[in-house]
């Protein structure tokens, strides 16, 4: 067997697989800096719009590198317009939706796992049927009901309303979570003495702790995205999240869009916060 | 993990063996009943409360007259719905909205499903790469939005500026691309859509990737099987499942899109995106109507609800908990 056996192209076999190794090797590294490239570009001229000077973004042929800083639009969204105003809003929808979502998800997951229930498979259709509620559905009649009721235009009604978009999945979640969780942890605390409920917020929920993460990431998130939501139901621009009140920065004769991309900057800056929490766990948000 | 668990055993032991009277409300907790009680019914009340409560609310409001200024609300039955029906405009928006959820989950679970193949294979920066792809999926719509309608700007646009500096178009001809030619803006739209919702399915995908176990692979590559008929024989297999989940949810989620629609054409979009969601707003917020995007609103629901019974019908999610 000295002798290698020859492929197609005049080459050698090895040779022939070695060639044919690299163009693959080749063919997906092309592809992933085309998709790396594609993904990378939105956000690199937002942040380039941002802190290039008001005169440089009308160049044609436009500056693809930046030649000259500029801090003055950051600036000016800071300290001359309402967005700290809508920035502090966001963060109040945001721990509210927090708040209520992983509040409710994490014992409802938890129940769901641990307790027995006539028509449980059809509680799991239920939810995921709400799973796949859009905002738009849900704010429409949301809208009429939290008018009689008084609650539209407050913080309340709209983080009520956020909270729908996300209880489902996060509900879904935590259930698939605790069934990981093997009960004998719990049993074996139970049987030193421990109370029931004792059992579940010292072992099972110290022991879920990444899901309660990605759950508790997921909801703020939610909050931070909203925008059909709060567009229907906060009437009031004071109580206006960033996602509306980007649109302050249109004016009737003019756009100021390095002032828009100079705010959507700043609101991108809890998005890495959030791609940070949940990098790890892409598995249990992928439902 | 095993051992802290332990340890919690033991603290949790020592605690109660000195505190074992310390508190009855506990007691009453643990209650196989109570407990079951307290931790379930919260949620599933503010389940009915916020998401099934707005559908028959949906029902019923679209069955009267309800102008937004005023509280009267006047029975007109099926007045509104006799109305949608007579409307073109009606008919265009379902019409585009069918071609919009058609072509962009298409390409979604075409693109997505790219991504996560790239994802998975073993490359050099992989680590610094997948937090890299995976976040256009966290960026807010309309964050993106507003992104979108500065890189589509007329003049300035990062897009026009692109085409004009590779030579396809002159500036004196730069693309409208959401105020003039209607399938121009919905194909503008479709394609940007892409830069956020593939990567959902991208997620998804690459999840159910990494679930397949490597020893099929080297199996296969002994029996001298090619990239390509590992693809098929052992990928597309185990990742069909979850491309049809993806189909059906992207689709009816980009049928009920609204936020990324509105941002990026500035609430004023071309009557080829003006989708049943936009057309339900319109009508509901700027002509006051309340009852009829009611209307529209019940028939997104029915069109949800169709969908949703494709969906438990063949893919039977909720066999994934245990039920015993």
């Amino acid at each position: 067997m000295s002798t290698e056996r020859s492929g197609p192209l005049g080459l050698s076999e090895t040779q022939f697989y070695k060639l044919k190794d690299r163009i693959i090797w080749a063919f997906i590294s092309l592809a992933t800096a085309v998709a790396v490239v594609a993904i990378v570009t939105p956000p690199y001229w937002m942040l380039n719009s941002s802190l290039s000077p008001f005169s440089l973004l009308r160049n044609i042929p436009a500056q693809w590198f930046p030649v000259q800083y500029t801090f003055e639009h950051y600036a000016s969204v800071l300290f001359s317009s309402q967005y700290p105003r809508f920035y502090i809003n966001s963060i109040i929808l945001s721990l509210g939706v927090l708040i209520v979502v992983t509040t409710l998800s994490t014992l409802a997951g938890y129940g769901l796992t641990r307790f027995d229930f006539r028509q449980k498979r059809n509680f799991a259709r239920m939810i995921l049927f709400g799973y796949m509620f859009p905002p738009i559905l849900l704010s429409i009649p949301m809208f009429v009901i939290w008018k009689d009721i008084g609650i539209h235009n407050t913080y309340i009604g709209a983080i009520l309303a956020i909270s729908a978009t996300r209880l489902p999945l996060c509900i879904w979640i935590m259930w698939q979570f605790f069934q990981t969780v093997p009960y004998s942890l719990e049993e074996s605390a139970q049987m030193a003495g421990a109370s029931r409920f004792r059992a579940f917020y010292e072992i099972a929920l110290p022991v879920s702790k990444p899901g309660v993460i990605a759950v508790a990431t997921l909801a703020v998130q939610g909050g931070w995205n909203a925008f059909t939501i709060p567009k229907i139901i906060l009437i009031d621009q004071k109580l206006w999240p960033i996602t509306l009140g980007l649109q302050s920065f249109i004016k009737s004769s003019t756009i100021l869009w390095p002032q828009i991309m100079a705010a959507v900057t700043m609101g991108m800056v809890p998005v890495l916060l959030f791609l940070y929490l949940l990098h790890g766990n892409w598995e249990t948000i992928s439902v | 993990m095993a051992s802290s668990t332990r340890d919690g055993v033991e603290t949790v032991a020592s605690k109660v063996v000195g505190q074992s009277r310390r508190e009855s409300l506990e007691e009453f907790l643990s209650d196989r009943k109570i407990m079951a009680f307290i931790t379930v019914v919260p949620a599933t009340l503010m389940f009915a409360l916020i998401v099934a409560a707005p559908i028959v609310w949906s029902v019923v409001a679209s069955l009267h007259s309800i102008n937004a200024l005023s509280p009267a609300w006047e029975f007109v039955g099926l007045g509104n719905y006799v109305e949608l029906i007579g409307e073109t405009r009606f008919w265009e928006s379902f019409g585009y909205n069918l071609v919009w959820a058609f072509s962009t989950s298409v390409l979604n679970t075409v693109l997505g499903t790219a991504v996560a193949l790239l994802l998975n294979q073993n490359f050099r920066f992989k680590r610094i790469l997948t937090p890299v792809m995976l976040f256009p999926y966290l960026v807010p719509s309309a964050f993106f939005g507003y992104i979108v309608m500065w890189i589509t700007t007329q003049q300035w646009g990062l897009l026009n500026q692109l085409l004009i500096a590779s030579g396809l178009i002159t500036s004196e001809n730069v693309v409208a691309w959401f105020t003039g030619d209607p399938w121009t803006a919905m194909a503008t739209l479709v394609g940007v859509h892409n830069w956020k919702f593939s990567i959902f399915v991208a997620i998804l995908v690459y999840a159910k990737l990494q679930g397949i176990p490597d020893d099929l692979y080297e199996a296969a590559i002994m029996s001298g099987a090619t990239k390509y008929q590992q693809f098929r024989d052992i990928t597309l297999p185990y990742i069909k499942n979850v491309l049809f989940i993806t189909v059906l949810l992207r689709g009816l989620w980009n049928f009920n899109m609204f936020d990324l629609i509105w941002v990026a054409t500035n609430g004023n979009p071309i009557d080829s995106l003006i989708t049943l969601p936009v057309y339900a707003y319109k009508i509901g917020f700027q002509f006051q109507e309340l009852g009829k995007s009611n209307a529209v609103a019940t028939t997104l629901f029915v069109v949800l609800s169709v969908v949703g019974i494709i969906y438990f019908k063949t893919a039977k999610p909720s066999q994934e908990v245990r039920v015993e």
